[in-house]
């Protein structure tokens, strides 16, 4: 798990972070976004969430993993999402999981959940028309190597499509 | 020396020294018994036979003779005579029935003679013995050992004569003489304290004095025959009754002996350690007299000399363990409020011991013969001999001390674990008894028997289907209260508690039952006999400093530096019925509510049901005052935490919230009237009365319904003055003054019962101006009303009466539509308040039993009518009617028939668990039997609306519940359809 | 039968009608309707998007509901706590949005 370093700097939860945490938590048990399932832990903070590729995608029967970190102050930042080693193979993804989608960055909305966000990943991976990773992977990853936090990185974002 | 040709004429001289030693031995055993005191003759002759044969090697066949001799003899006339006497024991204990005295005559008087006797004869022939065998082994090297082991082989050969012969009631005898020997001395005892009281300070060790005490003891003693002339008459009734039942008869006079029991420390304290040997049998002397002294120890000395020592200690050991049972029994005799242990000891003290120090140092060191045998007794030591007698005698003392001490509180200790039942019952009072039992528990580790013993009464007396929650609760917390006391490692009261907690679960009102007691101080709407109950909750309450939040942390983890060595100190092993799985602290910690709230096993079911009942109480209120209220919260809060008691922290705030906000609202609508519609010039300050005031309790003329239609006209009327609003009935706008309300924050609230009620339209309005003034002060929050909540006070007005009444308001709603119709069908009244005709019909019940409805069934329809019953006519006495009462005092009426109105926890659990009814009853059906767990997990994996969220112990309450219903059936860990 | 009693103690006789003033200034003392009403902030909606607790109830920082703890609504009408949408508005200045709508943030005039 290459990705296991990023939430090193976070800082526990606030209150208001646990409580809404919390809330979705619960909410995540009743109504499950499609296609998705939270591996229990007995951590708050840090969601696993199995993702299987959408039927009729190109991603049918595959399963992934991302992990998804809360910062102190959830939901007023966005929290840190990234796929967990093998990431799918999309040109928005990079191969150490780091994901290019901007409502994980600049267009965070405190409106937002995880559940939501599962969907949009869901959707993107499902919209995809070609496995393949971006094209500037090998450069991106190198700059990261230092286990940068992909929200550290100042992301462009191509289009809404793929 | 021998020479075989002298040995024929040796043989003759053996023959004729045999024959004379046989003449003479038989002489002296004949003239033994007669011959008490003085020694027998020794004529020369039989020394010389004796010297003769022993030269010839013969003596050891010389004292077997002798001893054999001495044994048929005994048998022959001592222990026939003595069986002779005891056989006229045996005569008058037939006749006993008629003679009861005689009996005890001959036991007193006859039996120490009898005994003298035997014990003389043997003394007799001891001393004859001794002088034989001194003869014999006068001058050879082991002279006083063999002299000593004959002594003692005749000694053995002798006891076990007679007690293989004894008759069967030996043992009774001996029983009945010693216990009137110390029942004697218990009395002299008594007498004597009283006499050394009334003489008061002025006693002194003077002999002038005692001379006195003497006299007034002599007058005592009057008094004392006097009585005990009554008594034995009364004594004699018992043993009639009862033929020698000790007990009984000493417990004639219960009260009195336990009287005089307590009198017994003073003396104990005083005078009482006994000391010196001398000084002790002085004491006694003077209590009991010289003669009742040397009587005992004369009998104890010639028991012990005819071998019976250990037959003599069982009867006065038998004795002295009866009475001074009977002495516990009447002193504890059904009274827990004074400490009797204390008394119990003294009068050991007092009476037995010394008792039994006349005894001991009568049998102990008998000051002529320090040469006997030992015997077998518990006692060895004391009969070892001279040089430390007085030595071995305080230690038999001791020894017997211990014995009385260990008895007594095992029998005290016994005798209150079978009341303590009652003891607990009479908490707090009964807190000396309590004290006794635990210092008797600490001597006998009876704890196992306590527990059994109470959980037997507990089953018996208490959890049973009779018995109120309250009371079970009452005894509960005494129970905690009283065990804490007796037993501080808090074992025996895990152990007791347990069933009663098992049952009070099973219990639908222990919940509520709690809490009531926890929070109403004032102990009013409790039965009489509970009087206090909830005051002493209450404190409890206010004294508890543990937060229940610390009661999981594990023993002394929690502790550093010096508290945790002193607590190591302290430490002490739980007893072996201590349950493993719990850790001391946590038995202790545990105060009176956590123990109380804990039978549920979780703080949040205590909290929610307080919540309901707070909201309940809330809502019904007329006021908004929550003094109490808030004070009994923070109480709560400390205990249970502030997060937990958040939600009725919001209600008690809703309330105070509410107060304001009337108080804006009337203020706002009062400007505005004072604006608009200045009020008519010249309304009087105060009412007016009308002259014809008498007129109200005098019927009109006019009678029946078609009266109140002018009346409707007159409200009209007045309507259109007042406020120019006339509703659709006709009837007018009422003033926003009638109206008040409770404004809540329905998220923190219990969930309330639904129920579409319409109120009347007059109200409606009302409320509906209400939430616009709301709405105008408070935008942009609105109001939601709850109209089935809350209280309305009305008074009714009749033709010939009038009466007030606080109800519901749905009971408001239905009376107040009579106004206009006094006639109403069931159906019509129902559309007409909203709600289903059956509801209708029994929330109605109110109003006829209060006379103002009756019920009649209309022929045209077969529907049912209601109308107002205007005049009371002949029922006119009916209670409450036309007496209005102080507004204070009105009750909330039809309280008992009416659901609550927030769902209680149960309810809403039982809704929410109800779903999964029809769940499991599938799965069974096509698993036809399932475990726990497996239902639990389809459950999970099936049930999404709602989701399936329960513990696999909600589950497993819920299934019982199934069970219970005869639904489902649990059998061999699986669940079953019930087949029918 | 009335269910309001008059002072007077005159059920029905014509004297009624000549003390109109005197009735209409006692006859509230008799009735008295205690009622129970719920507020509620009429949110459209049940929870903040924020912090997903209850507009009815409070927001995570407040422990009392109501007054202590009011709604705020955006010119594009969606409410949240005062609260948390303060909270959301200062860290995202100068152009903060609305968190449902993606709106520029603006307080509804009232």
């Amino acid at each position: 798990m290459s990705s296991s370093g990023y939430g090193q700097k976070e800082k526990v939860l606030s209150r208001i972070a646990a409580n809404r945490l919390q809330k979705e938590l619960t909410e995540w048990q009743v109504n499950p976004p499609c296609g998705f399932r939270h591996r229990v832990t007995d951590s708050l903070q840090r969601w696993i969430i199995e993702v299987h590729g959408a039927p009729n995608t190109l991603y049918e029967g595959e399963e992934f993993h991302l992990q998804v970190d809360f910062p102190e102050h959830y939901p007023m930042e966005a929290p840190q999402v990234v796929f967990m080693q093998i990431p799918p193979l999309h040109p928005h993804i990079y191969s150490n999981g780091h994901i290019c989608l901007d409502i994980l960055y600049d267009s965070w909305s405190p409106a937002m959940t995880v559940s939501s966000i599962c969907i949009s990943i869901l959707s993107m991976l499902s919209s995809s028309t070609v496995k393949a990773r971006p094209p500037d992977d090998d450069q991106y990853v190198r700059n990261c190597r230092n286990g940068r936090s992909p929200k550290e990185t100042r992301w462009w974002f191509h289009d809404d499509k793929v | 020396m021998v020479d075989a040709p002298s040995s024929s004429g040796k043989l003759a001289t053996v023959t004729q020294a045999w024959q004379l030693y046989v003449a003479h031995a038989s002489l002296m055993l004949r003239s033994a018994p007669q011959s008490l005191s003085c020694a027998p003759v020794v004529n020369s002759e039989f020394e010389s036979s004796v010297r003769a044969l022993c030269e010839q090697g013969l003596a050891h066949f010389v004292v077997s003779y002798f001893l054999d001799a001495l044994e048929k003899s005994f048998k022959q006339h001592e222990i026939a005579s003595l069986w002779q006497r005891l056989d006229e024991f045996s005569r008058l204990k037939q006749d006993g029935a008629n003679e009861p005295g005689k009996l005890n005559e001959w036991v007193q008087s006859t039996f120490p003679k009898v005994l003298s006797e035997v014990s003389s004869a043997k003394l007799a022939q001891e001393e004859s013995l001794r002088l034989l065998t001194q003869l014999i082994f006068h001058g050879t090297s082991g002279h006083s050992t063999e002299v000593e082991r004959y002594l003692s082989h005749y000694h053995t050969a002798i006891s076990a004569l007679l007690l293989t012969s004894a008759p069967q009631q030996f043992p009774e005898i001996l029983n009945l003489y010693f216990k009137a020997r110390l029942e004697e001395f218990s009395k002299a005892m008594r007498q004597h304290n009283r006499s050394t009281q009334s003489c008061g300070s002025e006693g002194s060790d003077d002999d002038d004095v005692s001379e006195e005490s003497e006299v007034i003891k002599g007058e005592d003693d009057e008094m004392e025959s006097i009585r005990s002339s009554h008594r034995t008459s009364a004594d004699d009734m018992e043993i009639n009754d009862s033929q020698f039942d000790n007990q009984k008869v000493k417990s004639v006079d219960d009260t009195q002996e336990a009287r005089d029991m307590e009198g017994v420390d003073f003396v104990a304290v005083s005078d009482l350690k006994l000391s010196t040997g001398a000084a002790t049998m002085e004491e006694v002397a003077v209590v009991a007299g010289e003669e009742w002294v040397t009587g005992l120890g004369t009998v104890i000395r010639n028991l012990r000399r005819i071998g019976f020592a250990a037959l003599s200690e069982e009867g006065y050991a038998s004795s002295i363990y009866s009475l001074l049972k009977v002495k516990i029994h009447a002193i504890t005799n059904k009274r827990y409020d004074k400490p009797v242990l204390e008394s119990i000891r003294s009068w050991i003290e007092a009476v037995p011991l010394r008792f039994l120090f006349v005894i001991l140092a009568s049998s102990g060191a008998p000051p002529s013969k320090t040469s006997l045998a030992t015997f077998p007794s518990p006692l060895a030591s004391l009969s070892i001999p001279t040089t430390g007698a007085d030595e071995a005698v305080k230690e038999g003392v001791v020894r017997w001390r211990l014995r009385l001490h260990f008895f007594a509180y095992e029998t005290l200790g016994d005798l209150r674990i079978t009341e303590l039942f009652d003891i607990i019952v009479d908490y707090p009072e009964s807190l000396p008894a309590i004290e006794d039992l635990r210092q008797c528990l600490t001597n006998t580790r009876h704890h196992s028997k306590l527990i059994d013993s109470f959980r037997t009464s507990l089953r018996q007396r208490l959890l049973t289907a009779g018995a109120a929650t309250t009371d079970i609760l009452l005894q509960y917390v005494s129970t905690i209260k009283a065990l804490r006391t007796m037993d501080p490692t808090g074992v025996v009261l895990e152990a007791v508690s347990e069933p009663i907690r098992e049952y009070l679960r099973g219990r639908k009102d222990t919940i509520r039952c709690i809490v009531t007691m926890l929070t109403d101080d004032t102990g009013a709407g409790g039965s009489a006999g509970l009087g206090g109950v909830g005051e002493s909750l209450f404190e409890e309450l206010s004294r508890g400093v543990t937060s229940l939040e610390n009661v999981g942390s594990d023993d002394d983890a929690d502790l550093d530096g010096n508290d945790a060595w002193a607590a190591a100190e302290r430490w002490e092993p739980d007893p072996v019925e201590a349950d493993p799985s719990r850790t001391t602290k946590s038995r202790r910690l545990m105060d009176i509510i956590s123990m109380l709230v804990g039978i549920y096993g979780s703080k949040e079911l205590f909290v929610n049901e307080y919540r309901v009942m707070l909201a309940e109480k809330l809502l019904n209120k007329s006021d908004f005052d929550t003094d109490r209220d808030i004070r009994t919260l923070e109480l709560l809060k400390l205990r249970f935490g502030e997060n937990n008691m958040h939600g009725c922290e919001i209600m008690l705030k809703d309330l105070a919230d509410s107060k304001r906000i009337n108080t804006n609202i009337k203020a706002v609508a009062a400007a505005k009237l004072n604006q608009h519609g200045p009020t008519v010039p010249g309304t009087p300050s105060g009412p007016v009365t009308p002259p014809s005031d008498a007129g109200y309790s005098t019927p009109p003329a006019t009678v029946g319904m078609i009266d109140s239609h002018p009346q409707a006209t007159v409200i009209q009327s007045l309507g259109s003055q007042n406020d120019e609003i006339v509703s659709v009935d006709g009837d007018k706008k009422l003033p926003l003054d009638v109206l008040e309300a409770t404004i809540i924050s329905s998220l923190f609230w219990p969930p309330f019962q639904v129920e579409t009620l319409k109120v009347p339209a007059v109200v409606d309005e009302l409320l509906e101006e209400y939430a616009q003034r709301y709405h105008a002060v408070k935008a942009p929050r609105k109001l939601q009303w709850r109209k089935n909540l809350g209280t309305v006070k009305l008074e009714l007005q009749f033709e010939d009466r009038s009466a007030q009444f606080v109800v519901s308001p749905m009971h408001a709603a239905i009376i107040m539509h009579f106004e206009n119709q006094p006639r109403w069908t069931a159906t019509a009244l129902a559309e007409a308040v909203g709600l289903p005709v059956a509801t209708l019909r029994r929330r109605i019940m109110l109003w006829m039993n209060q006379g103002v409805l009756v019920e009649s069934h209309n022929t045209k329809d077969g529907d049912i009518e209601y109308s107002i019953v205007e005049t009371m006519g002949d029922a006119g006495s009916r209670a409450g009617a036309g007496a209005p009462s102080m507004d204070s005092a009105l009750p909330l009426l039809g309280d008992e028939e009416r659901e609550s109105a927030v769902a209680s926890m149960e309810d809403q659990w039982h809704q929410e668990m109800n779903v999964y009814e029809s769940y499991v009853i599938g799965m069974l059906t096509n698993f036809d039997s399932l475990p726990l767990d497996r239902i639990h997990n389809m459950l999970k994996m099936f049930v999404s609306d709602p989701p399936y969220d329960k513990t696999l112990q909600q589950l497993q309450g819920f299934l019982g519940r199934l069970v219970g219903e005869e639904k489902l059936e649990f059998r061999e860990g699986v669940y079953r359809r019930r087949q029918i | 039968m009335h269910w309001i009693k008059k002072n007077t103690k005159k059920a029905h006789n014509t004297t009624e009608q000549n003390y109109p003033q005197q009735r209409r200034s006692d006859r509230h003392e008799k009735l008295k309707w205690h009622a129970v009403a719920s507020w509620t902030w009429d949110a459209h909606d049940d929870a903040c998007g924020i912090c997903r607790m209850a507009f009815d109830g409070c927001c995570p920082d407040c422990k009392m509901p109501g007054d202590d703890c009011p709604l705020m609504w955006g010119a594009c009408n969606h409410a949240f706590h005062l609260h948390c949408i303060l909270k959301w508005v200062n860290s995202q200045s100068p152009r903060p949005q609305c968190p449902m709508c993606r709106r520029d943030w603006k307080f509804r005039a009232e």
